[in-house]
């Protein structure tokens, strides 16, 4: 069996007691922050709720490979765990949330384990004066990925990329443990990486250029256990065959044709468009001031990485490229060079959530450089000299104001200014209409409100909902009684029978007194409800 | 702060833009927390210390360097340095200290 290697019964503590912190940070009031679900995530709870009671998608597909949900064609893992998990214990919003955030609480665990094992690839005695015992630094790397800012944004929502991150980060660190210790983990291993590029599309570029890299970086180890990798890919092989085509059709294209920008530049402005966008990931202001400017991505006023992350990764960097031993030094350049290329030939950039497997190599960087410090303090001053304490006491002093003032932005001020973001006040205005259903013979509900929202929350059952045609289109005809309409003031209404009419503020008729209002957290008003006479 | 094309990175415009950063970071959150923990997290010292970091990392950083030489210049003043840093270890210090000297001649 595979075997963590936390050694000491004190390492294995700290580690539990690391993960217990992350999965709290993750899991604590994962359904109320963020405050709403957003159309993505509301899209694959309605078609895992779709999956586990019809076994179709909401289009009536059976057991679909791609799921077209808003016309992006979402790739199948994470609906179809949420759909276990709907099954089990009904259709509840937390649930779309849950496989992203044990993902990434398991990715503790794992991201101390690859720590571990590229400490000890290369028999790195080489650089182990500079640095603390590899235990020790993979215990900093779970520390820091507990608390990161990055991973915890998207951890707390259903966030496909996070999840892929997880399988990639079990699948590498089986490889490198195959490779340190002689055994055979490459079945399993290419599975996941399969697994991988079936979670996430950045995943789908990012698996192949990494696994290219091996032979480069790893050619001794790969020459000495030629036999049982190419069983290994043979068998992975084998089973990606029936999926190959449904990898590389048209469906699977959709995302990247409609995001990409370089098919419509002429060569030489794509090429420097593409270095632009590229070398954005690798932007301070991005990293470590700003973060990604999209509400969901990051909590706006601070950066993706912590201001202490700075300095420690310059010093990770530096230590990296001239102590560490070639073949984990060129792993981890490897992986921090490549991971920004899927998000790079889309647009926007810098792009947080297709870059999220660049993640663990800043992680590891940091604590290499954090590693470094605390062993330069250790070696530099005796154990009771002031210095030395006074410079713990900076240190901690510093990552505890930083991470203290993540939390102010993400639990305080966060929810308010990313309210609608999040599609904040959706389930609300839904609810209410449900409270009023019985008591109209028509409802009109505008378009801002997505039909899938009020799939998820009256709920409509699947059979149903199945049968509407051009669902997310500006021509879906009335379903039950409800009837969408894109301006309050064209809506002619039937000679007979109560009315109620949903539509945003500002379509409201400035002579209407009697209406009821729903705001969202931050008391923006977002919809007013209110009655109509038939034939008015 | 968001810098977007480096005017704001000057050491005038940063003393311009911090009352309003504390402003908006009270506002939004100033009624949710007591007063002295919102002055712990949204101070004077954390804004211009921030703030002048921020722009001092912007001037070293591979968009401001790009935008005024170009992608090829970056790519070879990126070698040239790589180059002085691991092999003439006598001038290293030097360019390092010119490294470090320059962002905030353009700050202030």
């Amino acid at each position: 069996m595979f075997k963590f290697k936390p050694t000491t019964d004190k390492t294995l503590l700290v580690l539990i007691a690391i993960t217990f912190l992350g999965g709290l940070l993750r899991f604590y009031h994962l359904s109320t922050n963020p405050p709403g679900l957003y159309v993505d995530e509301a899209g694959i709870l309605y078609n895992a709720y779709s999956i586990a009671q019809t076994a179709k998608d909401e289009y009536g597909k059976f057991m679909p490979y791609w799921f077209e949900s808003y016309h992006d064609f979402k790739p199948p893992v994470y609906i179809y765990l949420t759909a276990g998990l709907v099954k089990l214990f009904g259709l509840h919003d937390v649930l779309v949330r849950f496989p992203s955030a044990a993902a990434g609480t398991l990715s503790i665990l794992l991201i101390y384990q690859l720590t571990l094992e590229l400490c000890l690839l290369g028999k790195a005695q080489a650089h182990s004066q500079h640095l603390l015992p590899p235990q020790s630094t993979a215990l900093i790397t779970a520390f820091f990925f507990a608390i990161s800012p990055w991973s915890l944004q998207f951890s707390r929502a259903g966030f496909e990329a996070n999840l892929a991150l997880a399988f990639i980060l079990a699948a590498t660190t089986l490889v490198l443990y195959s490779f340190r210790s002689g055994k055979h983990y490459y079945l399993p291993a290419g599975l996941l990486y399969l697994v991988s590029i079936s979670t996430y599309h950045s995943a789908r570029m990012f698996v192949p250029l990494l696994l290219l890299s091996f032979p480069i970086i790893f050619w001794r180890e790969i020459k000495h256990r030629f036999k049982p990798l190419a069983l290994a890919i043979a068998i992975t092989a084998l089973i990606t065959l029936p999926v190959l085509p449904t990898l590389t059709d048209t469906q699977s294209l959709v995302r990247l044709s409609s995001n990409t920008y370089l098919a419509s530049l002429p060569l030489g402005d794509a090429i420097t468009q593409l270095g632009n966008d590229y070398l954005s990931h690798f932007d301070t202001n991005y990293l470590f001031f700003n973060g990604d400017q999209n509400g969901r991505h990051s909590v706006r006023y601070l950066g993706m990485l912590y201001y202490f992350d700075l300095p420690l990764i310059i010093i990770g960097l530096l230590t990296l490229i001239t102590k560490f031993p070639s073949k984990p030094k060129f792993f981890l350049l490897t992986w921090l060079l490549l991971t920004p290329l899927p998000a790079a030939i889309t647009k926007p950039n810098p792009h947080a959530l297709r870059s999220l497997n660049i993640l663990p190599a800043w992680i590891i960087l940091s604590a290499i450089g954090l590693s470094v410090v605390l062993s330069f303090v250790q070696t530099r001053f005796r154990p009771r000299s002031v210095i030395r304490h006074t410079l713990y006491l900076i240190l901690f002093l510093s990552l505890i104001y930083n991470f203290f003032l993540y939390l102010d932005e993400y639990w305080v001020r966060y929810p308010q200014i990313t309210a609608p973001d999040w599609n904040n006040g959706y389930k609300q205005t839904v609810q209410t209409i449900k409270a009023f259903y019985g008591s109209y013979d028509t409802i009109y509900v505008h378009r801002d409100l997505p039909i899938d929202y009020l799939g998820l929350y009256l709920p409509i059952p699947p059979e149903e909902y199945q049968l509407i045609p051009q669902k997310y289109t500006n021509f879906t005809p009335p379903v039950d009684k409800f009837i969408f309409f894109d301006q309050a003031w064209t809506i002619s209404p039937p000679p007979q029978g109560k009315i109620l009419i949903v539509a945003p503020p500002w379509q409201k008729p400035k002579s209407l007194k009697d209406y009821r209002s729903i705001q969202m957290i931050n008391g923006d008003d977002l919809f007013y409800i209110w009655e109509d006479r038939a034939g008015s | 702060m968001q810098v977007v094309n480096g005017l704001e990175c000057t050491s005038y415009a940063i003393k311009q833009d911090v009352p309003y950063q504390i402003w908006l970071a009270v506002t939004s959150s100033g009624d949710r927390l007591p007063i002295w923990l919102v002055s712990i997290f949204h101070n004077k010292l954390r804004y211009y210390l921030i703030n002048y970091l921020q722009c001092f990392t912007y001037y070293l950083s591979p968009k401001f360097i790009i935008d005024q030489l170009g992608l090829i210049e970056f790519v070879l003043l990126l070698i040239l340095a790589i180059v002085i840093i691991k092999k003439l270890s006598r001038i290293k210090w030097l360019v390092i200290l010119l490294l470090a000297i320059y962002p905030l001649v353009m700050i202030f």
